[in-house]
């Protein structure tokens, strides 16, 4: 790609203004509901989107896209309701950093890092093109094993404090999403009889249930969310907030840079997505960090490993799409729909035939993320007053909206009713301190490191060596083995320089 | 200062569901195809055994008297939990009564029920801010996104208007 196409395509791409901010605001609001996410809204969108000249439809939904990433981080930092499956990792140190009346700084932080991950996310796209198209072809089965271990690490590591309990919720959960058809032959196992749960346990249900409905039951026993004692810094009407996360943003720019190449990676595998790429990113921030004690805890560089690779896998779906004509996840199945109704061709004879088009998409991502770091940032200062709202009315209205929402993803009344047998187990876990998101990790990953899993010893009649017989997949084995003893060795010298002599 | 004993009634409710969530894929699962039920035997039997662990470490506490078979973190404050069992009971409810009274009509009252069982008061507020909340939802989740929620008279009143 030349300069001169860049800067034609910039130019091109800066005149639909006009529609890349309703997709941001739509986009925002979207994120930030339990229940809806790019997918089913670009769907319910398609008529409109099928009735604009191509450019027009994808400047808004890459835009719509990139938004719902940075909207579903909001409810996760202030209420810790992840909008979005992807912003579950973010309520790890999001929400507890709002409690300690640093929601504004918490938003902010989650703000920089989704669109900055996603404009440097963007820029690799964008350079290394026929590269990053080919990558996704080394991720095969056997890879995506040692991928998936990866974010299931976050489960030992959770369960740090302590161990048994730890273990045991993100092993139920791993249970809990075994449930529905195996990937082989189809058998529904562990349904209880339900149709509806042929097809796995629906994850958006089970993150309203876990999440929302969980902890608005446990609201119910304070008069706010935030304590007395940090009220007074929570309803502060100044920006210094703001601007302290914006130094800290500066100042970890290597975390936002490399956490949103990883949810590039992540996100280029077809079937991966945002809830795999900010767990692993989280997991992996938190084991080379230098006070990983302080991980869950309200630490503003977990805030950062989250939403990086939570928004760095935007630009990453879209490449094996616009390179090899397949879509990298549901989101871009609804676009290649628009693409196919327009005519285009898909593959690489697309950068060749229409360049416009091809780059253009990137361009057009590259901008809504100007767009909106300048839109949302100016509105952290009031979002974060969210929780001075009193729980008297805040308990109704996140129990009884979000168990709506849950209906959303599928259409199954039934699913309102998945949410609300989540939400007791979810109220349960809290107070007796089962780590809720042990459970979820187990829920999210567990169904796809299954099909991996099965789908690598099937290729080789039951052989569990298959996993170590790739170049790829052993490189990424010794990196998850090094993940793992770094900490300990780390701590282990920390101890020996410690130690009298 | 002593410990607080530990409430092992509360805290084996998870384990135990685990543990019997487990025997229940176990079982239906036992006559499968080795690839259906690979992964959920090993982490069955992993989750099992340390769920034995829990158990045998609770009857230690329990021996010892450190621990109670109270329930007492689940029910405590009485206060809260009976908000907790209200806003339950209204959210059953809310699910059984939406696919006849739609989402706008069912969450008025959902929520009407919901401010009255958390104590806002006076009932003109729990009616007004019931209204807002349950109008904004019906035109977000069936006029603007067309979600396919279950209409009910607000629903089809809002739609003839606009239509």
């Amino acid at each position: 790609m030349t300069w001169d196409l860049l800067g034609q395509l910039f130019t091109n791409q800066l005149a639909l203004w006009w529609i890349i901010w309703p997709g941001i605001l739509l986009g925002i609001v979207v994120g930030f509901l339990p229940g809806f996410n790019a997918e089913n809204t670009l769907i319910m969108l398609l008529p409109l989107t099928l009735a604009m000249p191509v450019e027009h439809a994808f400047a808004f939904m890459t835009s719509l896209y990139c938004a719902t990433h940075l909207g579903g981080g909001i409810p996760a930092i202030l209420v810790r309701i992840p909008g979005t499956p992807g912003a579950a990792a973010t309520t790890l140190d999001g929400y507890p950093l709002t409690q300690q009346g640093r929601g504004q700084f918490a938003l902010v932080l989650s703000f920089v890092a989704s669109v900055f991950s996603g404009l440097i996310a963007c820029l690799v796209t964008i350079a290394l093109l026929p590269v990053l198209s080919t990558m996704g072809l080394y991720l095969r089965s056997v890879e995506m094993v040692v991928v998936m271990l990866f974010g299931l690490t976050l489960i030992a590591v959770i369960a740090a404090k302590d161990v048994l309990k730890g273990l045991i919720a993100g092993l139920f959960g791993l249970m809990i999403g075994m449930i529905g058809s195996d990937h082989i032959y189809n058998t529904p196992r562990a349904t209880f009889g339900f149709l509806e749960l042929y097809e796995g346990v629906p994850l958006v249900p089970a993150l309203i249930g876990l999440f929302a409905v969980g902890e608005a039951l446990m609201m119910a026993e304070r008069r706010l969310i935030v304590g007395a004692d940090v009220r007074e810094r929570t309803t502060g009407r100044n920006w210094t907030q703001t601007l302290e996360a914006l130094r800290y943003s500066v100042k970890r720019w290597w975390h936002i840079v490399w956490t949103g190449l990883v949810g590039l990676i992540i996100g280029i595998v077809p079937g991966a997505g945002a809830s795999i790429a900010s767990f692993v990113a989280y997991q992996q921030s938190r084991m080379w960090s230098k006070e990983p004690e302080r991980y869950g805890t309200g630490h503003p560089d977990g805030v950062i490993a989250a939403e990086g690779g939570n928004n760095g896998v935007c630009s990453g779906t879209l490449v094996p799409m616009m390179a090899l004509g397949v879509p990298g996840g549901s989101t871009a199945a609804v676009m290649m729909i628009v693409l196919q109704y327009h005519g285009m061709n898909m593959g690489p004879q697309l950068f060749s035939e229409n360049p416009q088009l091809a780059y253009g998409v990137f361009v057009g991502m590259l901008l809504s993320y100007f767009f909106m770091i300048f839109t949302i940032l100016p509105l952290a200062r009031y979002m974060s007053r969210i929780v001075l709202i009193e729980t008297t009315y805040l308990v109704p209205i996140i129990i009884l909206v979000t168990v709506v929402a849950a209906f959303s993803e599928r259409q199954y009344v039934f699913d309102m009713g998945v949410a609300v047998v989540f939400g007791i187990i979810g109220y349960i876990a809290h107070k007796t301190q089962y780590h809720v998101a042990a459970i979820l990790i187990g829920v999210i990953l567990g169904p796809i490191f299954e099909r991996y899993l099965v789908r690598a010893l099937r290729l080789s009649e039951g052989d569990p060596r298959i996993l170590f017989s790739s170049t790829v997949g052993n490189a990424l084995w010794a990196l998850l083995v090094l993940s793992l003893l770094y900490p300990a060795f780390r701590a282990w010298r920390r101890k020996r320089g410690q130690a009298p002599a | 200062m002593t410990e607080k004993p530990k409430a092992l009634g509360a805290e084996l409710l998870i384990p135990l569901l685990a543990l019997a969530f487990t025997i229940y894929f176990l079982t239906t699962t036992s006559a499968m195809e080795w690839e259906a039920k690979a992964n959920g035997v090993i982490v069955g039997w992993v989750l099992i055994a340390l769920v034995g662990v829990q158990l045998v470490r609770s009857a230690i506490d329990l021996a010892r008297g450190r621990a109670t078979l109270s329930f007492g973190p689940l029910i405590e404050p009485a206060d809260a939990m009976r908000k907790r069992i209200g806003m339950l009971v209204v959210t059953i409810a809310l699910v059984a009564g939406v696919p006849w009274a739609g989402v706008g009509l069912g969450l008025f009252v959902a929520l009407a029920a919901g401010f009255a069982v958390m104590g806002v008061r006076p009932l003109r507020r729990i009616l007004v801010v019931s209204f807002c909340v349950a109008l904004a939802c019906s035109l977000l989740f069936t006029v603007a996104l067309d979600s396919g929620l279950p209409h009910g008279p607000v629903e089809n009143l809002l739609l003839r208007a606009i239509r």
